[in-house]
């Protein structure tokens, strides 16, 4: 399950980024290394490679924690709990 | 008899209601046969509503969720309602439907008196399956106390092989270690006497586990019980989720918490609405609604005062003396007097003044209650240190932790206070120069 804790945190964590809120902090950081050499789409790029590689990991947590446990259901308890327990952890973080 | 996984006996002679308070208090609300379950249950079909009636006014949240306006208290707040309203909606939904699922029968009886003699008895007679009625038999113990020394020994000698051979199959086929939760024995001392054992809850989500029958002087597996009906299974799974007997220590802890946001989405939806009534009274409007007045006030006894009761029971759990008679509804008396006392003080104070005081309060209780916990027995918390026991350290850590949120909240309070106090007495000093000019 900690394998499973640290997928979920990672991917609601980068999923919190590419909203667009949050999208700024990445963009700012973007912008100032990319100054010179910036293309008109290059930061869509990166917000949607976020977000798939987010959803890539929340997906893949669900696979490890179906694996983990021998009965489906209680994998599916515990998934959805630390997704609910993820996305309060890191709205709070992300919001400090 | 219960017994823990060391197999050794587990009891308490203390005349206490402990934990279980609160488990029949949240359904029953202490009025059971006197329609507590019917007000749990509207106020679970009420919950439920709310959460649909949240979903589709914070649809647009979902687009940008993780968001906490800083700044503005009503903005944080309203902020923080929507977010802990998200994070706990599958929670909030499992809980509600779960909760309505399983007194529904009780809820919506008519089918039921229709079709059924006795009613709600009559389904769940019908829907649940039983085991086949025991059949006369001969006591073995009263032959074995006739017998010579001799019987005696060969009749022990044929129950040890009984156990054994039953332990082998069952070990044959559930092989999770600790697999057993329950065995009941019919007819003791029968040769028709039968074993019922149950299975650990840990791998399945429904509130009933396998069961197995054995013979227990021949050891050979008897008829068990039939499969259950879809609707009753399902029944079974909801009852299962909202009592979560699967869950390991981590999980409980995850669910722990999700209750307790769910406790903040309701407090925090709660003052958001009077606190708009207000705003929305000062535009126009100067004295104050009797509605407005009993919400403000409800929401300081309701949520503080729980905030209050709660610790005080356990308080008086802990000091009670243990010989003293009646003591399991002493503890119930110290919760509602507790609740009470809130109230009215609620009802006497300005609302500022009865937010922080009360705040102070149940700090002041969490923190009585961790120090007692060190003190009267040292010998408990030194010993629980010493074997790793999580779940007494756990409760020791949650009452320090809920006493330095709270004693944060009311410091929290104390400046705000102090700062509207301050700009009060500004105000009135300016109205008063203003009208000697």
């Amino acid at each position: 399950m900690l394998t499973v804790t640290i997928l979920v945190v990672l991917g609601i964590g980068l999923l919190a980024l590419a909203s667009n809120k949050h999208f700024k902090l990445v963009g700012w950081l973007y912008e100032n290394k990319k100054r010179h050499t910036r293309k008109v789409d290059g930061k869509k790029f990166i917000q949607n490679g976020l977000r798939i590689s987010g959803w890539l990991l929340v997906v893949g947590s669900l696979i490890v924690a179906v694996n983990a446990t021998p009965s489906l259901a209680i994998s599916l308890v515990w998934w959805f709990s630390l997704i609910s327990g993820a996305i309060f952890l890191v709205a709070l973080s992300i919001n400090k | 008899m219960s017994f823990n996984k060391d197999a050794t006996l587990l009891g308490s002679t203390t005349d206490t209601k402990g934990g279980l308070f609160f488990r029949n208090f949240h359904y029953t609300l202490q009025l059971r046969g006197y329609g507590g379950r019917y007000i749990a249950g509207i106020a679970a079909m009420a919950m439920l509503l709310t959460l649909f009636s949240g979903i589709y006014t914070h649809r647009r949240f979902f687009k940008d969720f993780f968001t906490l306006r800083k700044g503005k208290i009503s903005k944080w707040t309203s902020d923080l309602h929507a977010l802990v309203g998200i994070v706990t909606l599958p929670f909030c939904l499992m809980i509600c439907i779960s909760a309505i699922m399983i007194y529904a029968i009780m809820y919506t009886p008519f089918s039921a008196n229709m079709h059924f003699e006795q009613g709600e008895r009559g389904v769940n007679k019908a829907i649940i399956p039983s085991l086949p009625p025991l059949t006369n038999s001969t006591s073995t113990a009263a032959n074995s106390v006739k017998s010579s020394a001799a019987g005696a020994s060969e009749y022990m000698l044929s129950k040890s092989i009984a156990y054994s051979a039953i332990l082998t199959s069952l070990k044959a086929q559930w092989q999770e270690p600790h697999a057993i939760k329950r065995i009941t024995v019919e007819a003791p001392g029968n040769e028709n006497s039968r074993f019922i054992i149950e299975r650990t809850k840990s791998l399945t989500v429904s509130n009933r586990a396998d069961r197995l029958v054995y013979s227990s002087y021949t050891a050979t597996p008897l008829e068990g019980y039939e499969d259950e009906s879809a609707p009753a299974t399902f029944r079974r799974i909801m009852y299962g989720l909202h009592q979560a007997n699967f869950a390991t220590t981590g999980l409980r802890w995850l669910l722990f918490g999700l209750g307790v946001l769910s406790c903040v989405l309701i407090a925090s939806g709660l003052i958001i609405w009077v606190n708009q009534r207000r705003t929305n009274l000062s535009k126009g409007q100067k004295r104050i609604p009797l509605s407005l007045h009993i919400m403000e006030k409800g929401n300081i006894a309701s949520i503080m005062g729980m905030a209050i009761a709660t610790p005080v029971f356990l308080l008086a759990n802990r000091l009670i003396p243990a010989d003293t008679l009646n003591r399991a509804n002493m503890e119930i008396s110290a919760f509602f007097v507790a609740w009470l006392y809130c109230l009215v003080h609620a009802i006497f104070r300005p609302a500022k003044n009865a937010w922080f005081e009360q705040t102070l309060v149940a700090a002041v209780s969490f923190i009585s209650l961790a120090v007692v916990g060190i003190c009267m027995p040292f010998e408990r918390i030194k010993g629980a240190v010493g074997t790793a026991d999580i779940t007494y350290l756990s409760f020791f850590l949650g009452f320090v932790l809920c006493g330095a949120v709270f004693s944060a909240l009311a410091y929290w309070l104390r400046v705000r206070l102090s700062a509207s106090s301050l700009s009060g007495a500004t105000c009135n000093q300016d109205n008063l120069e203003t009208k000697k000019e």
